[in-house]
């Protein structure tokens, strides 16, 4: 971003707007009601503290919700309602939508608690009525922290149904595309941000939960369904790791387009030769190829959250990688070491092909 | 660039701007990058994962302890290395990332040439020695290299090595390095370096002023000293848990001067907020609480909501008269 682009303010801004025939009218008030993500994560921290005293009180002085299936269904039913109506009549209130949040968060517990003691645990039907029920509270509570929490339980409801039914290894190949779904096109993420930024930021965090599962083999270990069969034990894992792949190709070609760089040309088909190398390292240390696609869709959407939950996982899956059992750690200095080799070459290559007008590169990473 | 991401989706979420506009007007605000901005990123990016990926690729080889490859050419091979890392460092511009990778590279890779040192000669060293030497060796080029990431991993180096110096003589002196012992060494830790980090970042060193590395420095030291508020509320009443009780006052009111008028940062704003509501709970529940009461539990439940709930208005009133 240019100098002149940040020394900007509101005002200013506006104007270049209208000079580019963009915008329309007076500047517009600053919106007050608007939370920056320091705030959220600060109240969505303390939702959660007071969804656990709340619980506590449940299980304290309503002990017969806890005893029987049913009374826990219908009163974790009647706590989602509550939320439900607080949110919609309430929603610029800052004390009733907390107090939402909380309910709606200890009523969900004992609705999923409800459940469980319905039915056996581990069966599919269990775990469809976990994601329609997150699904619903996703499309029906238009509270940001609330929509990130309900889409990241329906999320990990998803994964658990998939391993259910015996499909192992492609949740995160589906989340992955979903994210990216997302986050590459401004019509979602920007023109209808309300419903779809928070349906992005929880499936990044489910996503993040996953493959940190994906990486220690949780996933096999602890799931493990009567419905497995061989054929899925084999290949259900290259089928989630060729989605990712897939995913990743059609978000570098997207990317590439929003720079009306056509994938065929120099430039794009540099970009589609690093994501396949990705994706081959990507099979020898999991989770990479995803972290990177975070970092990516981070950057294209000048998303500095994105981009820093995208670094830090880069960072914890080559860390963690050192405890993945797979390999050894000869097999894996060696990928590592063609792969840092690769991108070092790649850089000099871009630096001769594609070189910048005036090198001004920042002082810092 | 955040700052323009946050006016323009404002705008658009106000029906301001017309939907075929969107991203242009993302792109003419800078929000979202152009072909130069991804040209810069993924030069950078490239290099940075390239660098880090070499220096951890040599700290795995010689962590498999290979043993068909002699120790004179182990020795030789990260030696090489380092020196190869330095020349490189001498012959770019120290200014600009090249530079500072080639820097990183040796540090990273001094930490493997010790531990060659201790896998080869079993010195009989403890873990924590590795770690000391390591940070003391690499001190030096820390100090060149002016770039915020290299700070903190020194500094966590040197957390590492403090650790690790508690686990071993845990045993031997009991006392000094009970837990509650080691949360205040890393609290005295973590916050000089703050106070020092943001001296420096204000008296002109520009390159230390990066939010980010702060606000993982801040959030440690608040979570440090959280955890020390609430060992002094579990515990019972003595002379260390009033240290601890002013030491957290202190720290809260400290940060709330600073970062509201100084350097006014939210995400610190919102992590004593945060803190707040904990401690609070806290204190209600060793208070209120007992087996037979629930309607103790919806009380804090209900303390607990409230109080978020105003630390959200307020901070929301903060952010507001810093966009105005």
């Amino acid at each position: 971003m240019s100098s002149h682009q940040q020394s900007m303010d509101r005002a200013q801004l506006w104007k270049q707007l209208q000079l580019h025939g963009l915008a329309e009218g007076d500047l517009p008030p600053v919106h007050a009601g608007t939370s920056s993500w320091h705030i959220r994560l600060m109240q969505s921290i303390a939702g959660w503290i007071g969804a656990m005293f709340l619980l506590g009180f449940v299980g304290m002085g309503l002990a017969f919700v806890i005893d029987s299936a049913v009374a826990a269904l219908v009163v974790g039913a009647i706590g989602c309602l509550a939320a439900y109506a607080i949110f919609r009549v309430a929603r610029d209130n800052d004390f009733a939508t907390q107090f939402g949040l909380a309910i709606s968060l200890a009523a969900q517990a004992v609705f999923v608690f409800g459940l469980f003691k319905q039915f056996e645990f581990g069966t599919s039907a269990l775990y469809v009525l976990v994601l329609v029920f997150e699904v619903t509270l996703v499309l029906l509570v238009s509270n940001f922290i609330h929509r990130v929490l309900t889409t990241v339980i329906a999320s990990l409801a998803l994964w658990y149904l998939l391993n259910s039914l015996g499909l192992y290894g492609i949740a995160s190949g589906l989340l992955t595309g979903g994210l990216a779904w997302v986050w590459l096109d401004e019509r979602r993420w920007a023109g209808n941000g309300a419903l779809w930024r928070p349906i992005g930021y929880g499936t990044l965090l489910a996503l993040l939960q996953l493959e940190n599962m994906r990486l220690f083999g949780w996933g096999m270990r602890l799931w493990s369904s009567t419905k497995a069969n061989d054929w899925w034990m084999h290949y259900g894992w290259w089928i989630g790791t060729a989605l990712t792949t897939a995913v990743l190709l059609w978000s570098a070609i997207r990317m590439l387009a929003q720079q009306d760089i056509a994938a065929n040309s120099k430039a794009g088909l540099a970009a589609v030769g690093a994501v396949l190398l990705l994706s081959v390292l990507s099979l020898k240390a999991p989770g990479i190829a995803t972290a990177v696609l975070m970092l990516l869709l981070g950057f294209t959407t000048g998303n500095r959250i994105l981009m820093g939950v995208g670094l830090m996982a880069l960072l914890a899956f080559v860390s963690r990688y050192y405890y993945y059992m797979q390999t050894t750690l000869l097999v894996k200095s060696a990928v590592l070491a063609v792969s840092g080799g690769l991108l070092l070459s790649a850089r000099l290559v871009l630096h001769r092909v594609f070189p910048m007008a005036t090198e001004t590169e920042a002082s810092h990473a | 660039m955040h700052q323009h991401r946050t006016e323009i989706l404002d705008w658009i979420a106000q029906g301001r701007l017309r939907p075929e506009n969107w991203a242009t007007a993302l792109r003419l605000a800078g929000t979202t990058p152009d072909t130069r901005d991804w040209r810069k990123f993924l030069d950078q990016l490239m290099l940075w994962l390239g660098t880090t990926f070499c220096a951890v690729a040599v700290i795995f080889f010689f962590a498999y302890n290979w043993t068909e490859m002699g120790r004179f050419a182990k020795f030789g091979l990260v030696e090489i290395l380092i020196v190869g890392g330095l020349a490189m460092y001498c012959r770019l511009d120290a200014e600009r990332p090249a530079g500072k990778a080639t820097l990183l590279l040796a540090t990273l890779l001094v930490g493997a040439l010790l531990a060659l040192v201790g896998q080869t000669y079993q010195t009989g060293a403890d873990t924590y020695e590795l770690f000391g030497v390591w940070a003391s060796a690499v001190l030096v080029w820390v100090l060149i290299a002016r770039l915020g990431a290299l700070w903190l991993l020194w500094l966590a180096l040197v957390n590492l090595a403090v650790y690790l110096y508690s686990q071993t003589f845990g045993g031997l002196w009991g006392m000094l390095f009970r837990t509650e012992e080691q949360i205040w060494t890393f609290f005295i830790l973590n916050t000089g370096a703050l106070v020092i980090w943001e001296a420096a970042a204000r008296s002109g060193a520009t390159w230390l002023n990066e939010r980010w590395s702060l606000r993982i420095l801040g959030t440690v030291s608040g979570a440090l000293v959280t955890m020390l508020m609430l060992w002094a509320l579990f515990d019972a009443p003595n002379d260390r848990s009033t240290y601890a009780t002013a030491a957290y006052v202190g720290w809260m009111l400290m940060a709330y001067l600073y970062y509201r008028h100084v350097v006014p940062d939210l995400f610190m704003l919102a992590g004593g907020v945060l803190s707040g509501v904990i401690v609070i709970t806290s204190f209600l529940a060793i208070h209120i609480l007992d087996r037979r009461s629930a309607g103790g539990f919806l009380l804090i439940g209900l303390v607990v909501i409230g109080l978020s709930a105003a630390g959200g208005v307020w901070l929301k009133s903060v952010a507001s008269g810093e966009r105005a």
